[in-house]
């Protein structure tokens, strides 16, 4: 089959043995890549009793279907496994330049199975995969861990994706970082790494992609690289960012300040990717084939940490690590909390968002000194902060409970459920329901748990719609958002699955004529969105295969409350008004939250309809 | 009574507007810049309509319609059809969303910086419900 190599890498590690087994080329046509492809995968491989830290747990990284081809801003690659932070279904996705070099390594994916007795890493090249000894890594951050490798393998151009100590300490919102400060960031997946003692997987490949029409492919590359590089959004984000979000974050409310408590802190002007731009900026470094181009490089030689050539934080980041806990930061002080989360490799995202929860904890008198180990978590205390990220870095001291995430130290404290601001036990992303209400239903209803990449909502209401979908900016406070957020994560799932970046603005007629280029398919635009909603439909039925139900959609009560100065204007998601219609145009059953047997099968899932029992 | 769309009395009304408007006064308190709006030629505009804007701490210092391009030299210039710029002054098309459908165009003129008008797309937002409001006679 065109377009894929036919083979998947599996690693057996409680042996050592590293074999090929076949593409699965039903999987393939139905799920196309990355993390449509991966839970696919996943689905035959994990059920309720699974331990997410077992050996029975499988973590399965796949390539995004255009990765490494000339596709402009097609490098994203994903990954599943059964999530050790929310105990169900995780996935992640990622840029940089990992997917396009594992299937230029001649793989459709690869699959981590048992667990390995002493620390090891795999590496990949042109086609070969042979097992090594990471007993001298074991210990190392993950900066030092990727240039460790490259010098050990006398090429520069290897990828690698690797953890930190933080998933060795098996912490579980551990990540897996690549190409240095890129992540595959959420669910836990590089704890779910550590946990077989894989350090990392080193690729290199050279391979002529198996691609059907390579001359008409690129025809079609080429006029949607032009479309990429003269868009509107492509110069927003090469010239500010994800954190050029900052500023309208604080016009709008939707930057989390103060645990959810407070108005967007003004103060985060001061670190937002505006102000990169304007005063840090050196260069850009962009992901494989991308003329976006929207990583920053940036020089910094004030404040208490000089960086002489270093990465600027993405918007998630800034705002997780700062005004979550009140914090007003300079440029310098931003940049090496996200060097230190990187450097250990965890989600800054759960991480600046449980230790947001601890500064909560702590300003209403729960928790005290004598619980963090002498940390005066007060709001706005970067010093506290530091030592705090430190901690959960090495699970050692306070920090080894905030490292559990919110819903756990909910559950330590004695505190109200809804109080831990997560869904389904993974933390919720700094774009605030209450500024964008149609966020609301998307964190509800991510099959992961709060994800603000499975739906638009926030980017739609804020003006960068997807016409062509019937996507266009309406009232962000509006309530009628089944629709979008349906369509929008329908979208997400197909385009993940292909590995295209949010921020291309490929027109769909382009996506199809590269796909059937590259492919030996005949698909078209209905297709496509029938093998997104598949896609999404797939995730939510593995969801509850492990155990999700209705009670699990559900916003936390903490972010339910009204905030009336700054952006929000006391306003808050009507979910009882969305959520029923949601649930009726996914086809879900309004007691267990499973997708109906007739909307399963009619999108070709016969078999998991079953697997389930769905009515 | 109806102010013609394009005319000088209705940028008056819009500069009015713009001062009485305490949601763009908060929105733009900091903002410092001004721009040329471009209706193009076409449909019932037989002329390109030019429309300077000068936008000062969260005040319009000055709106006025030009006929010279050269009178000014401004930080941002804004081009869309009429039909455009009609269904963004009634808020039937975010202004963004125009600007990345290229459905409009940003220009940064000789001065201007995508990094600085980002900051304020809440303002931006601000302006339109001040078109919005205002009682207009449209060309077609």
């Amino acid at each position: 089959m065109d377009g894929y190599w036919g083979k998947i890498l599996v690693a057996d590690l409680g042996t050592g043995r590293l074999f090929d087994e076949p593409l699965n080329e039903k999987y393939a046509r139905d799920f196309l890549g990355s993390t449509g492809l991966a839970a696919r995968y996943l689905y035959d491989l994990v059920d309720e009793k699974t331990d997410p830290l077992g050996p029975e747990n499988p973590l399965i990284l796949m390539p995004g279907l255009l990765n490494g081809t000339s596709g402009p801003s097609v490098s994203r690659w994903g990954g599943a496994a059964k999530s050790p932070l929310t105990g169900h279904y995780g996935d992640a996705n990622a840029g940089a330049l990992f997917g396009a070099e594992l299937k230029r390594a001649g793989y459709d994916g690869i699959i981590l199975k048992g667990q390995s007795t002493t620390p090891v890493y795999i590496y990949v090249k042109d086609g070969v995969a042979t097992l090594k000894d990471a007993g001298g890594l074991w210990g190392k951050d993950t900066y030092k861990t990727q240039e460790a490798i490259k010098k050990e393998c006398k090429d520069k151009r290897t990828q690698i994706a690797c953890i930190g100590s933080a998933s060795e300490n098996l912490v579980p919102y551990g990540n897996i970082m690549s190409e240095y400060g890129h992540s595959l960031g959420r669910a836990g997946l590089g704890c779910v790494m550590g946990s077989k003692q894989v350090k990392a997987i080193a690729c290199r490949g050279r391979m002529k992609l198996p691609m059907q029409d390579s001359e008409r492919f690129r025809k079609f590359a080429r006029k949607a690289m032009k479309e990429v590089k003269e868009a509107f959004l492509s110069q927003w984000m090469h010239e500010g960012g994800t954190a050029s979000w900052v500023d309208s974050a604080i016009s709008y409310g939707d930057g989390p300040t103060k645990y959810y408590t407070a108005p967007t802190m003004a103060e985060a002007t001061k670190i937002s990717g505006v102000t990169m731009a304007e005063k840090y900026e050196t260069g850009h470094t962009a992901c494989f084939g991308c003329p976006i181009r929207c990583r920053k490089v940036l020089r910094i030689q004030e404040g208490k940490y000089k960086y002489e050539s270093v990465e600027g934080p993405e918007y998630e980041t800034v705002i997780a690590l700062g005004a979550m806990m009140g914090l007003d930061l300079d440029m310098s002080s931003i940049v090496y909390l996200n060097e230190l989360c990187n450097g250990y490799g965890f989600d800054t995202i759960s991480g600046g968002a449980s230790a947001g929860y601890a500064f909560y904890l702590y300003d209403m008198g729960i928790i005290s000194d004598k619980d963090t180990g002498g940390l005066k978590l007060t709001w706005g205390n970067v010093d506290a902060a530091i030592a705090l990220l430190d901690l959960i870095g090495k699970k050692e001291g306070f920090g080894a409970i905030v490292a559990e995430g919110t819903k756990r130290m909910a559950r330590r404290y004695g505190r109200p459920a809804g109080e831990a601001v997560q869904t389904k036990g993974l933390e919720i992303p700094m774009h605030d329901p209450r500024a964008y209400h149609s966020m609301g239903l998307a964190y509800a209803t991510s099959p992961r748990g709060a994800d603000h990449n499975k739906s638009d909502g926030y980017q739609v209401d804020g003006g960068v719609g997807h016409p062509d979908l019937g996507l266009n900016a309406d009232d962000r406070w509006g309530d009628k958002k089944a629709a979008m957020v349906e369509k929008s994560q329908n979208y997400r799932a197909l385009t993940d699955s292909i590995g295209i970046c949010h921020f291309a603005m490929i027109p769909f007629t382009l996506i199809v004529d590269m796909i059937n280029a590259y492919t030996d398919w005949d698909t078209d635009i209905d297709q496509l969105l029938k093998a997104g909603e598949r896609v999404f439909q797939l995730q939510r039925a593995l969801s509850c295969k492990l155990g999700i139900t209705s009670k699990d959609d559900v916003l936390p009560e903490l972010i339910m409350r009204p905030i009336q100065e700054g952006g929000q204007e006391g306003h808050v998601p009507n979910m009882e008004k969305m959520l029923p219609e949601y649930y009726a145009l996914r086809d879900w059953d309004s007691a267990t939250g499973k997708p109906s047997k007739e909307r399963l099968e009619g999108l070709g899932m016969s078999e998991i309809a079953a697997s389930i029992d769905a009515k | 009574m109806a102010a013609k769309f394009g005319t000088q009395e209705w940028y008056d009304i819009y500069k009015e507007e713009i001062n009485n408007s305490k949601a763009y006064e908060e929105a733009a308190k900091t903002w410092e810049g001004d721009f040329y709006f471009i209706t193009k030629k076409g449909g019932p505009v037989k002329e390109p309509i030019v429309g300077y804007v000068d936008l000062w701490h969260g005040k319009c210092r000055k709106a006025e319609v030009v006929t010279d391009m050269k009178k000014y030299n401004p930080e941002f210039i804004i081009e869309a059809p009429y039909a455009i710029w009609k269904r963004i002054c009634l808020k039937q098309l975010d202004s963004t969303q125009a600007l990345i459908t290229k459905q409009s165009k940003l220009m940064t003129g000789s001065r201007g910086t995508m990094a600085k008008i980002m900051r304020y797309t809440k303002a931006a937002n601000e302006l339109t419900n001040i078109t919005a409001r205002i009682d207009t006679e449209w060309l077609d």
